[in-house]
């Protein structure tokens, strides 16, 4: 089937091409925060401050010329913001840093065992 | 088993681990998936620097909305169904010969998701954010903004409850266009400060 040409929509990049995610895992790192939020487990100002400590941590390159490598930079704040939510996460009790490491090598096992092209399914 | 063994897929680390945060709290009741897909909707496709190029257009040509604007930008805002997530709190920052405004956020990323959607990559880097403040003027030449000597540069630190949407100066030569055609020479770096407006001779978008 011919791929439908894209028009630029209103998220689209208004003055290039950067796409509003860098990976499917960064939009659902987002999605489940901005969830967590609206549920009222976190309020935004404590995510802000977790997330500004984190990226804190992350930070390298003094001096880097701008813009940078919009991928390279998207994954570095998305990496940062893992790590912080699964802080947060801790430092509230939902969860602990073994029980995602745990349900992550689950998720890689399943994917070993599932062809090409067939969805992943957890078993649990 | 078949004849070959299939190829297994493999899930690189950060997928794996995004996968593993959703189920963990999934499981425990705390995340509805989906809600989550409509939430990536609406930041993909949905809410984006169009809306704040539409504020600004109306801002352009109705000079009672940008008395609004100046005074609660919240309200001028909303009004025209800007509202929601990161959208509370708005102040617009006027720039006019002279002056020129920036927006950053130096601790991590605050940024007014109601207008402009979320922001692009470098917004959040490292350098933009050490930068901006230390010295704009070199960090506005990156993006290839030369401003005229004397122009005093102000910069806004955005935080969790404070956002800013820049209103860029109104280009020469566009006496007489309608507010649609207006917003369409107004670039998403115009309206953080890294970008100045279009030229109707430079073509809308």
């Amino acid at each position: 089937m011919p791929e439908r040409p894209r028009l630029p929509g209103p998220g689209a990049d208004a003055d290039g091409a950067e796409p509003v995610f860098h990976a499917p895992w960064q939009a659902r790192l987002f999605a489940i925060t901005v969830g967590l939020v609206e549920r009222g487990l976190l309020t935004w100002p404590d995510w802000t401050a977790a997330l500004a400590a984190a990226c804190a941590d992350a930070d390298p390159e003094e001096g880097a010329a701008l813009p940078g490598d919009p991928a390279r930079d998207a994954e570095r704040y998305y990496r940062a913001w893992a790590g912080a939510l699964a802080g947060v996460l801790a430092d509230r009790g939902v969860t602990s840093a073994a029980e995602i490491d745990d349900c992550a090598a689950a998720w890689q096992q399943a994917a070993a065992r599932t062809p090409h092209g067939r969805p992943i399914d957890l078993g649990r | 088993m078949a004849g070959h063994d299939h190829e297994g897929s493999h899930l690189d680390d950060m997928t794996a681990r995004v996968m593993a945060i959703e189920t963990v709290l999934t499981e425990k009741g705390l995340v509805d998936p989906g809600a989550l897909d409509l939430i990536v909707e609406t930041y993909e496709n949905r809410v984006g620097p169009r809306n704040g190029a539409r504020v600004v257009g109306r801002a352009w040509s109705d000079r009672d909305f940008a008395d609004w604007l100046g005074r609660d930008a919240t309200a001028a805002i909303a009004s025209m169904g800007f509202a929601g997530r990161q959208g509370e709190h708005m102040t617009a920052v006027f720039n006019a010969p002279g002056r020129h405004n920036m927006v950053v956020c130096t601790l991590c990323s605050c940024y007014p998701w109601s207008v402009l959607g979320l922001p692009p990559s470098w917004y959040k880097s490292a350098p933009y954010r050490a930068r901006a403040v230390m010295e704009p003027r070199a960090v506005l030449a990156e993006f290839g903004v030369t401003l005229p000597e004397g122009t005093e540069i102000r910069v806004w630190d955005s935080t969790a409850e404070q956002r800013y949407l820049v209103i860029p100066e109104r280009p020469a030569g566009s006496d007489g266009l309608s507010e649609a055609a207006l917003a369409d020479l107004v670039t998403r770096d115009s309206m953080i400060g890294t970008g100045l407006a279009r030229a109707p001779s430079e073509g809308g978008r």
